[in-house]
């Protein structure tokens, strides 16, 4: 047997006009199958019909509030993460520049590389002759000086000055030691 | 509760909540939006228990709902309704963990039947609420995503089929389609159903008195 349009008319939502109405009765009548097909779609329709809506537990408002602080807490966190994951990148990359500018502008003032080696090499040298000179000319002026002074009076300066520096130690613990603040 | 009454329930809730509750939180008034989660968190857990089936999953999908329009909420249309807008997230979550969903499910058909005891002689049997949703739930999870929240949208928030379209992103002809299918698989899952249930309520009626 053709089920057909009949079937589609049976799950149609759209109103049937009376012909298709009479011919739907008339077809049901005779058809076991499609007549236990429209019962059964109005069995689900009752079902759908009486069936109570699902409430959640109670309490759903607070939890959901709960979840929300959570989530901003954690999306805060990550923005943070990101934010010093970007300035770390900057640093660097400003780093980076700012070396290789010193580098080109090093390079770019003198010719080659081995000449600015040699002016370090001079400079330190030089340095070390000045101390090795300031060295003899200390050693002069004391020999001289000595010479002037006798050994009694140098003993008393250093004595003087050695208990200069035991008491500037001692003051310096003094204003440096830890105090218990008592209430 | 009817549909009919269910679907007067968005009607309600749009009309107390839908001008104060909703203008205050769309001007960044956290408190105002908790209060539109208190007053639409029925609607939004039972659209998801009739999608997911199982209510723990049903309550995360809610919480996950409200999470997503808040976050979302300066892309609120206006002109368009609160409830469907918030349904239609809800509805495509849903979907998503449908699809995302790796685990065995179990048929329902494996799952103990518990027959309800009748101590009249009388052949109505009363169907406990528990009973009801069992049945709602083992005929929804015979369809695939899709149809099942187009069903659930149609039958239990009154969307047109043009709400339909518009929150599942499919054309108005595929809502009329897929509708006009699920609707023959409902009912061909019912009779199986019937049968079975009534094979068992025969077997329970013939045995003897202990």
């Amino acid at each position: 047997m053709n089920h057909q349009p009949f079937e589609q008319w049976l799950f149609s939502e759209e109103p049937l006009s009376p012909d298709q109405s009479r011919a739907l009765q008339a077809h049901l009548e005779t058809c076991e199958s499609c007549r236990q097909l429209s019962a059964a779609w109005s069995g689900v329709q009752t079902l759908f019909e009486e069936v109570t809506p699902i409430e959640p537990s109670p309490g759903f408002t607070i939890r959901w509030r709960a979840r929300q602080k959570a989530q901003l807490r954690q999306e805060r966190y990550k923005k943070e993460r990101q934010q010093s994951w970007i300035t770390l990148m900057v640093s660097i990359a400003g780093a980076v520049l700012f070396l290789g500018l010193m580098v080109t502008q090093i390079f770019a003032t003198v010719e080659m590389p081995t000449q600015l080696l040699f002016i370090w090499i001079f400079r330190v040298t030089d340095f070390v002759s000045m101390i090795i000179a300031a060295g003899d000319l200390m050693v002069t002026i004391m020999d001289i000086t000595f010479g002037l002074v006798a050994p009694v009076y140098w003993a008393a300066v250093a004595a003087g000055l050695g208990l200069l520096s035991l008491l500037w130690i001692f003051s310096l613990h003094q204003v440096f030691q830890h105090r218990r603040i008592t209430p | 509760m009817t549909v009919l009454q269910f679907a007067g329930f968005r009607e309600n809730a749009v009309q107390i909540n839908g001008t104060e509750y909703l203008s205050n939180a769309l001007r960044g008034d956290p408190e105002s939006f908790s209060q539109l989660v208190e007053s639409y968190q029925t609607a939004v857990y039972n659209l998801c228990y009739r999608m997911l089936g199982d209510p723990y999953e049903a309550e995360d999908a809610a919480q996950e709902t409200f999470l997503r329009a808040y976050k979302s909420l300066r892309h609120y249309d206006k002109k368009r309704s609160f409830s469907t807008w918030l349904l239609s997230i809800a509805a495509h979550h849903c979907i998503d963990q449908l699809r995302r969903r790796r685990m065995t499910m179990v048929p329902l058909e494996n799952l103990p039947y518990q027959e309800l005891r009748d101590p009249t002689p009388n052949p109505e049997v009363t169907l406990s609420i528990s009973e009801e949703q069992q049945r709602v739930r083992k005929l929804l999870t015979s369809l695939n995503p899709t149809d099942r929240a187009a069903v659930v949208m149609y039958y239990w928030y009154d969307f047109s089929y043009n709400e339909i379209a518009d929150s599942l992103q499919i054309t108005l002809s595929a809502v009329k389609s897929r509708l006009h299918r699920a609707r023959k698989e409902l009912a061909q899952l019912w009779m199986e159903q019937h049968s079975q249930y009534s094979q068992a309520e025969r077997i329970r009626h013939e045995s003897p008195a202990v």
